[in-house]
């Protein structure tokens, strides 16, 4: 049996050129996909953050940056409290960094308005509830938009 | 068997960490008093599916006392005790669990009376019960 294989270098170019923008749209995808998560995970923590004079709160934050160990379009999200510039609580005059574990971890202290385990919790459920949706939907996004160019 | 922090304090009374249930073992509660405590608290794990009697499970290990060393000691200690190279620990002959070792034991907070608390998470998996 043969194979026979004609293969045009043009038409391997435009292939070559398709594949490269259909990566640009999933690194862009990536991105989107990681902010959608981190502000879903945020949302879901305020509502369960300890609300006593709300500095906890106002101290949550996320940031997404692009990771330069790793080849790709890879991108690390990192969410959690303490930033905003670390706000004073006006009770205690200490600053929200300074009592965020015990505030997540102490399961035996009252938590006004809130619970322990605020922001734990809600990365435990979206990753096993909503990550792969997230996932999909941002890389069918960018794999729509890579085949709409491609069919200009 | 009895109920999940029930077996593992009983592991942990066995193993010789601690004395016993409500002596210096408490489970979802921290008493003022004694000093020195280990208090195991269960907190949502995953989803129970309908079909599988296995669970994921949460549990915080924590430990408190005076001497900040000999806490940090007896958390580890236990931290040690939930470790094995396939992750099941048989906590009774009942009772078996494979235990996801979360974090290193940490400073949870030092409270009014200077006592210090450690503490680290676990996941659990074993029965709903």
């Amino acid at each position: 049996m043969r194979v026979k294989m004609d293969i045009s270098s043009s038409e391997l170019s435009q292939f070559d050129f398709a594949c490269m923008a259909v990566m640009r749209n999933i690194g862009a995808g990536t991105k989107k996909a990681t902010i959608a998560a981190c502000e879903e995970i945020l949302d879901m923590s305020r509502a369960q953050v300890p609300k006593d004079t709300w500095t906890m709160l106002s101290s949550a934050f996320y940031e997404v940056k692009r990771r330069s160990d790793v080849a790709g379009y890879s991108y690390q999200g990192i969410v959690g409290y303490g930033g905003n510039g670390d706000p004073v609580n006006p009770k205690t005059g200490k600053r929200a960094s300074s009592y965020m574990v015990k505030l997540h971890e102490d399961m035996s202290a009252p938590h006004v308005n809130g619970k322990a385990k605020f922001l734990e919790d809600p990365v435990r459920e979206y990753a096993e509830g909503k990550f792969y949706r997230t996932i999909f939907q941002y890389a069918a996004e960018a794999i729509a938009a890579s085949n709409a160019m491609n069919a200009r | 068997m009895a109920t999940l922090l029930i077996d593992i304090g009983t592991f942990l009374t066995a193993n010789g960490v601690t004395t016993g249930d409500g002596v210096d073992l408490f489970r979802d509660f921290r008493p003022e008093d004694p000093d020195d405590v280990v208090v195991l608290h269960e907190y949502p794990g995953s989803p129970a599916t309908p079909y599988d009697s296995i669970v994921h499970r949460s549990v915080q290990v924590a430990v408190r006392g005076i001497d900040a060393d000999l806490v940090r000691a007896k958390a580890l200690r236990i931290f040690e005790l939930l470790t094995a190279e396939n992750r099941i620990i048989e906590f009774t002959p009942d009772r078996w669990g494979q235990v996801y070792l979360r974090q290193p034991p940490f400073k949870m907070d030092t409270d009014a009376r200077n006592r210090v608390v450690y503490a680290f998470n676990t996941g659990i998996t074993t029965t709903k019960e």
